[in-house]
This record gives structure tokens, sequence and C-alpha cells, in this order.
């Protein structure tokens, strides 16, 4: 097992800068996931990790072995990662055993060996009574088992997950991250997950490197991301919540409820900015220092979302355990926030 | 540069495709325009300029358009008509019209033109032996500008048939419901979604089929020669045959004029095809159906009587005038003899070996190419697209050009001994089997590379993954995953050579003939018995070889064979 690091990693397709100046460093056995919309250049990073595309400039690092800079390309097939595609790759003409076995026959392992490595991949992934069929044969989500069997069949100590479960129903991705989980638990090797999707990669990571036109926006544990965003794209992008206008502030602060007031009230300014997640928004609340009018009121099965018009004309996102009359004005109050760098882009 | 991500074995292997493809498709193109415009610095009365301002060339270059314009309007009609019915309705027996239709495009040139020659006419043995032949004396109506046009148009609706068919099978179903649904009528269904949809395809294959009409000489030689009405590929033929003075370079500027005109085609049927080109968006397993209802028999009949038109009944006088002792007598109880077979298989040596030759140049051509094409089409696949697009098109080049052209090129290259080596392959069957592997590499290539583009990436990219260097990837991953389409093009180039005319017309010599050259000299000294004889086994050949591949298909993956689907 050795650290995954990225040193001021760039990939540019002409002059269209894709991934610009990446900086990462992946511990042994982390489970991390690169998050960001299309575009952001998180494929071609896990595209750079597997050797398929070639560095612009920096390098990558494998324990002191390098795998690629911009002179230096080592080939795919010499890196003995694994890989689970999007679109699973499976090559339809093998069966699943075969399918399994491809990496150990490529390595030449003799027959019993073969055998045996092939049995325990596919134990993991529970497929096998499946093991003589063709891809062809299976649904979607055992589709996505071997070839994750695959990738694990010759204990790789990388194995990159590229969108796996985006072509699977709702129901199946849930379990399926189950499975996910229990494989890194199992296999204790690195993984390095992308995906657009935040909830599936903070239910998976233990890291999360957000990503935006190719350059980092923020690199944390999920709990981290969630309660503290680096930044307004950021703190929009990740979980639900508001973003106040506020007097002019220090960003990356934990506001307490006197804090928020304080700013709130204060009219000198607007050119600060802080997050509030709706759970820290109390509906029920008689103090007399905050009122909003119910905008919008919405029925989710455990709760209802509430969206509130405050004074200055910023929504405020919260949750409520009752159902309230749209148009009717609501004391509230606001337990905690964060405040927030401004984004360089945005400007309103 | 471009493979820098690849391995060395790669590197090589690329570098040598690059060498061949140079070798086959460019240095022919490179030698006939040097030809060609060797005269130009000269004087007005260079070759290039002559042939420039003899009224004899443009006489042929308006025949050229006349024909090939009549024959491809022929061919549209014929072709979308039949690849409209055949596709969208609930027709029975669909693979036999498939197969039947295919037919014509397998039959050579030399033969359709002999089996319509022997069905009309005074010396008809078919209106002979029904009493009702014209005088003697008075025209066979074939030997006409319309005569050539017609056959052409039959010989290439198959081009248009396949090229809409295969768009029409990728139409949904649900296209058609849509429309229904947003209460549109029949006839709107046809004008805003079939037709639209389908433009691209039908300009694809009416410009090839003009293009292949240009090219084509086995009908013009046969209809036009005999009548003195030449189009370029017959002027070029005959100009060849005469050995004037300066003759080179005549035909070469000759040459040029009929590719300038044939890649002129290509290229604005390329553009008009981007131009309407669709992606068609969302998968669906049902392709479009229309229910015929009580007009089904009807359609069925009308499709049927087409065919013994254009299919059956010329080959019955083909095989009638084969069994007649000499050309111009009924066929009764009396005249039926087999003589001609009997000479032809046992008498004439000829035959034998022009049917040996055919056979060794066809397989070999098409087992050689197989073999190339697998590497060819990986390597294209990683080459940036410009680079890849200009690549194609420069294997497309021999095959654009008429068969006629590149005849005269390889005899410009090889006329005399290789540099070198001393050895002069000039008059031997190797020349034919060069020219035959220039031509046809973009008829093997096709089905494969297109086999190859549509193939996931990640499929090798997880090879890659699992340590596989990159032959191991072609033997394990793409070969079978394509092999489909290797028979495919194979299948096709032995097809199409082992019938060749064009090309082997002006490249054989004594002891090298092929089948084309057999047919076409026996009609020419007017042994039309003999010939006619000899070209019933040739569809015969073609036949046997397509209704094999046709049992073999069910074993063989779905696409590999044209003319055969499991719709």
């Amino acid at each position: 097992m050795a650290r995954l690091s990225l040193n001021a990693v760039s990939k540019s397709f002409g002059d269209k800068t894709v991934v610009d100046n990446l900086s990462l460093t992946i511990e042994p056995g982390q489970f991390v996931a690169l998050l960001g919309p299309s575009g952001c250049g998180k494929s071609t990073i896990l595209r750079m990790l597997a050797g398929f595309e070639t560095v612009s400039a920096g390098d990558i690092q494998h324990g002191d072995q390098c795998l690629s800079s911009a002179k230096f390309h080592l080939p795919t097939e010499e890196r003995n990662f694994g890989m689970v595609f999007q679109s699973y790759a499976l090559w339809p003409h093998m069966t699943v055993m075969e399918n399994v076995g491809y990496p150990l026959k490529i390595q030449k392992e003799d027959r019993q060996n073969y055998q045996r490595r092939v049995q325990d991949a596919l134990d993991i992934v529970q497929l096998n009574d499946f093991k003589d069929r063709l891809p062809s044969q299976l649904s979607g989500g055992q589709r996505q088992r071997v070839a994750l069997a695959r990738s694990l069949v010759t204990e790789p100590d990388v194995i990159l997950f590229d969108e796996p479960l985006a072509n699977l129903d709702r129901h199946l991705r849930e379990s399926m991250e189950i499975t996910f989980r229990e494989f890194h638990r199992r296999t204790g090797a690195t993984m390095v997950y992308v995906t657009h999707d935040q909830a599936e990669a903070m239910a998976l990571a233990d890291q999360i490197a957000v990503l935006k036109d190719g350059q980092l926006m923020q690199w944390s544990t999920p709990e981290d991301l969630y309660a503290q965003p680096s930044n307004e794209w950021v703190a929009n992008f990740i979980g639900q919540g508001s973003i106040l206008r506020c007097q002019s502030v220090l960003g990356n602060q934990l506001l307490t409820s006197a804090d928020v007031i304080g700013l709130l009230y204060d009219q000198t300014g607007h050119h600060g900015r802080m997050l509030v997640r709706p759970q820290h928004v109390d509906l029920s609340a008689t103090s007399n220092m905050l009122q909003g009018t119910v905008r919008e009121c919405i029925f989710r099965g455990e709760r209802y979302d509430i969206f509130l018009e405050l004074e200055n004309g910023d929504t405020l996102h919260a949750y409520h355990t009752e159902p309230l009359t749209i148009g009717s004005t609501r004391q509230l109050s606001i337990q905690q926030a964060w405040t927030l760098e401004p984004s360089h882009d945005h400007d309103h | 540069m471009y493979l820098r991500n690849t391995d060395s074995q790669l590197r090589w292997l690329s570098f040598s495709i690059f060498l061949l493809i140079a070798l086959l498709s460019l240095l022919p193109s490179v030698r006939l325009i040097m030809e060609a415009l060797k005269g130009v610095q000269f004087d007005v009365q260079s070759p290039l300029s002559e042939v420039m301002r003899s009224s004899q060339t443009w006489t042929a270059f308006r025949n050229s358009f006349y024909t090939s314009g009549l024959g491809t309007l022929i061919a549209v009609v014929l072709g979308a008509g039949f690849a409209f019915i055949v596709t969208l309705t609930n027709i029975r027996a669909r693979a036999i019209w498939v197969f039947l239709f295919m037919l014509p495009m397998m039959i050579p040139p030399q033969v359709t033109a002999l089996s319509w020659l022997q069905l009309f006419g005074p010396a008809s043995p078919i209106l002979n032996t029904f009493g009702v032949a014209p005088a003697l004396g008075s025209p066979n109506p074939m030997y006409s500008a319309e005569g050539i046009a017609l056959l052409l148009g039959i010989q290439n609706a198959p081009l248009v048939f396949l090229a809409l068919r295969t768009q029409l099978l990728c139409l949904p179903q649900d296209l058609i419901e849509a429309a229904k649904v947003a209460r549109a009528s029949q006839e709107a269904i046809w004008i805003d979604i079939i037709l639209p949809l389908t433009r691209g395809a039908l300009i694809a294959g009416a410009a090839l089929a003009f293009v292949s009409s240009l090219g084509n000489f086995g009908i013009p030689a046969m209809l036009g020669i005999p009548v003195n009405y030449l189009v370029l590929p017959t002027l070029i033929y005959q100009k060849m045959a005469g050995f004037g003075q300066g003759m080179l370079s005549e035909v070469a500027g000759l040459s040029m004029l009929i590719s300038f005109l044939v890649l002129g085609g290509m290229i604005m049927q390329q553009w008009l095809q981007q131009r309407s080109e669709y992606a068609l968006v969302g998968h669906s397993s049902s392709h479009m159906s229309f229910r015929l209802g009580k007009w089904r028999l009807p359609t069925e009949t009308a499709l049927g009587l087409i065919l013994l038109m254009i299919l059956v009944v010329p080959c019955i006088a083909l095989v009638v005038s084969s069994f007649v002792p000499a050309l111009g007598m009924p066929l009764n109880s009396q005249t039926f003899t087999v003589s001609a077979y009997i000479e032809m298989l046992a008498n004439q040596g000829v035959t034998a070996r022009a049917f040996s030759n055919s056979l060794l140049l066809a397989g070999a051509a098409s087992v050689v190419l197989m073999c190339l094409c697998l590497p060819l089409s990986y390597i294209l696949l990683k080459l940036p697209l410009k680079v890849r697009i200009l690549v194609t098109s420069l294997i497309e080049v021999p095959y654009a050009i008429p068969g006629i052209v590149l005849a005269i090129a390889f005899i410009l290259l090889f006329a005399r001994p290789l540099p070198i080596l001393g050895v002069s392959i000039y008059g031997s069957m190797s020349i034919i089997f060069l020219a035959y592997l220039s031509c046809f590499l973009s008829v093997c290539l096709k089905p494969i590379y297109s086999a190859m583009s549509q193939m996931d990436k990640a499929l090798e990219e997880a090879a890659q993954l699992a340590g596989a260097n990159a032959i191991q990837r072609l033997v394990h991953i793409i070969l079978p995953l394509t092999a489909p389409a290797f028979f495919a093009g194979a299948i096709l180039v032995f097809l199409i050579s082992v019938n060749e005319l064009t090309v082997s017309a002006l490249l054989w010599s004594a002891g090298n003939e092929t089948l084309g050259v057999l047919i076409f000299n026996l009609d020419e000294s007017g042994d039309t018995v003999l010939a006619s004889a000899i070209s019933v086994l040739v569809v015969l050949l073609v036949a046997a070889l397509m209704a094999c591949l046709s049992l073999l298909a069910p074993r063989l993956p779905k696409g590999v064979i044209p003319w055969h689907d499991s719709v």
C-alpha cells in the first residue's frame, strides 16, 4: 500500500485547460470522492490516474514511483489499478468467470490460483452462482458487481470508480452504495470515486475533493464539507440551505444566534454572506427579533419544507413539522450560521 | 507523437501500416498525376491539352453524365421503393426479397449486359423461341444510351437500397407513435418524419450510385462500344488499345478528368450528407413498421413483377442462349444442346484457368485485406480526428476513382521493372493482385472500421487496466467483438473481386485471364453462346456463395451479411 499523490497536475486539450494546478494527497486505504458538476474535470483526473490520459504539467506519484509527469508516462497496463466503469465495460463475449479472471489470465496465473482467486472475488460480490452466465444474461446491478469483482481480482492498491451508479435506478443505487462500503472495508484498497451526486459522495467517502472548472474548491471530510464550506459556490453546491446577505464579515466563522441577528440587523452593508442550514431555523420561536413571510410550503413526508421571504428580500429555507399558511408571517430564530468567503466569479 | 500513450509494439505496427497505405493508396494516384502533367510545360501541342481540346473527350464526357444521371434516377426509384416497402411494411418473406434485390449488385456488369442483350434484339433466343423477334438487321434497343442507363440503374439500385434500409432500421417505432399521438395523418408522417430522417441516407445512396455509374466499365463497354457510343471509361479503354504516340499521357489526362468528376461527386455527397444528418436520440427495440392490410398481396405481386423483369427474365435469356447451337436460333427440343458447356469445360483450357485465376486472386485479396484491416482500423481510431479523416480519404481514393483509372495508374507504375529488385511484375498476376489490394482496401475497411468505432472504448480500457498489451487487447477483446465485421469485409471483397472486369481488362495478359476478362473477350469476338454459358456459371457461383452465407447467417453474429438480417 502506498500513498497516491497529485502534485500541481494540469491537463489541457488544445488551449482548453481542463484540470488546473491540482494537488491532492490520498492516503493508503482512503475512500476518496471527486465531486463536481459535469465538465469540472473529475473524469479527466480519474483517467490520468488510470493512465488513459497524459498529464500536461505536474506529476502523479504512487509511493515513490512516478506514474505520470510531463516527460514520463507509465502505460495503463503496467499500473495494476482496478477500475469500475460507468458502462460496466464487461466483455460481452466472455462469461462472468472469464471476465473476472481475465486480469489473472494476462498475468499468467496458474490454473489453481486462477480458480481460487476468481472464486474469492465472486464471493465478495455474491455472484458465484452466476459464473457461467454471459453479461447479457445479468441485470444491471449484477453487471455492476461483476465489474467490481473484476476490478479487485488482482488485489490492486488502487481502485478507480467512474460514476459507477449513474446508470442504475434509485433503489438499486442505495443497495450498491452498501455493497461499495462493505467492499471497501473488506479489501482495504485505496478508492477514488468520481461522481456528480453529492449524496453518493457523502455516503461513501472518507474525504471529498470538490471541483469546479478544473480547480479544487475544497478538500475535506464530508462532515466538514457540509458544516464548513470554503466559499459561496461550495455552500450552494453542497446540501440544502440559504445564503443570506449581511454586513461585511470575515469568512469561515461559526456564528451564534446573537451574532446572526446583529449581522442581519445592521443595514450599513450587504457584502457579507452567511450560510443557514434549514435545520438551524426555528419557526416556533417567539422572540420578536426576526420574521419572515411564508412563500412556499411543500410536504416531504417526515416534514414540511418552508420557504420564507425575509424583510430584506432574501429567501430562507426552513423545516417544520406542521404546514403553514402561505402569506402568513412567522417569528423565527436562527440558531447558528457559517460565514462565507465570496466566490470570485459571483457579482451580486 | 500521436501514439505517445501506446507502447512500442503499436508504434512499429502503425509505422509499417502507414507505409503500406502510402504505397497502395497514394503512389498510384501520384504517378498518374505526374504522367498527366508531364507534357504541360512543353507547348499547346502537349497530349493533355490535346485531350482537353478534342471533341471526342467532351462527347464522352456528356455521354457519361447522361447515362450516369439517368441511371442514378432509375437506381433511386427502384432502390428507395424497395427499401421503404421491404423495411417499413409487414410484407411476408422479407429475407427473400432482400436477397433477390441484392443479387443484381453482385452479378458482374458484363454478365448483366450480356443477359439483357440476349433478351432483346433480332438474335434473342427467347423472342425467337416465341417467334416474336424483330426482323433481322433491326437494331438491338439495348445498344443505346438509354439501354446503358437502364442497366446502370438496375446494377446500382442495391446501393441506394442498402444505404436507405440501414437508416430505416434505426428509426424507432415510437417516432411514429409520437406523431400519431400528435394526430398526424399518414401523409404527414411520411413528409414530416420519415423523409427528413432518411434524406441523408437517400442522398448518400444516390451519390454512390452516380459515382459508381460514372466509373462503370462493363456495361458501357458491352452496350456502347459496338455502336460507338463512348463514355469516359470506354474512351480510355479504346485509346489504350490504340497504342498511339503520347497515348499514355493522353489516357492519364482523361483519367484525371474522370477522377476529378468522381472525387467532386464524393465530396459533394459528404457535404450534403453532413448537412442533413440527425443524431437519433434514445433507443427503441422495435423499429418502424406499417401494416399494409388488404394492400399486402398487391404490393407483393408488384414487387415480384419488378424483380421478374429486372432479374429473372434476363437470367432466363442468358440461360436459354447458352443452350442454343448458335446465336439467332430458337430454343426447342431439336436445337437444345449443351455443347457450349462441354466446349467450355473440356476443350477450352482458358476457362478453367480463368476460374482458378479469379478464385485465387479474390481469395488472396480478401484474406490479405482482412488481416491488414485489423491493425489498420485499430490504429486509425487512435489518431486525432483530422488525421483520421485524411487517412481514410486517402484509402478511399483508389476505390472511388474508376477501376479503369486505377489500372492505368498501375500500368504507369509498373511498366518498368521494379527499382532495386529489377523484377518486372507487369504482365503477371501480381500486378492485378496489387491493384485489387489497393482498390478494395476501403471495401474491407469500412465494416471493420465502423464496428470498431461503435465499440465502447471502455471495453478496451478495461483490458488495458487488466494489464493486456496492445496485441493482447486486439486478439482477446477487439477481434472477437468485431469478428462479424471482418467476415463481412472479406466476403464483400471476395464477391466483388471474383467477378471484377474493369481493372483486369487492362492489366491481364495471356495466361492471367480473369473471369470478367474471359466473358468480355468471348463476347467481343462474337462467341456469345460460349460467353453466355460461362456467365450462367458465374451467376450460379455468385448465387451459391450468397446462399451459403445466408445459410450460415444464424451462426454468424447479426449484421455480417448485408442481404441477411433477423428483422
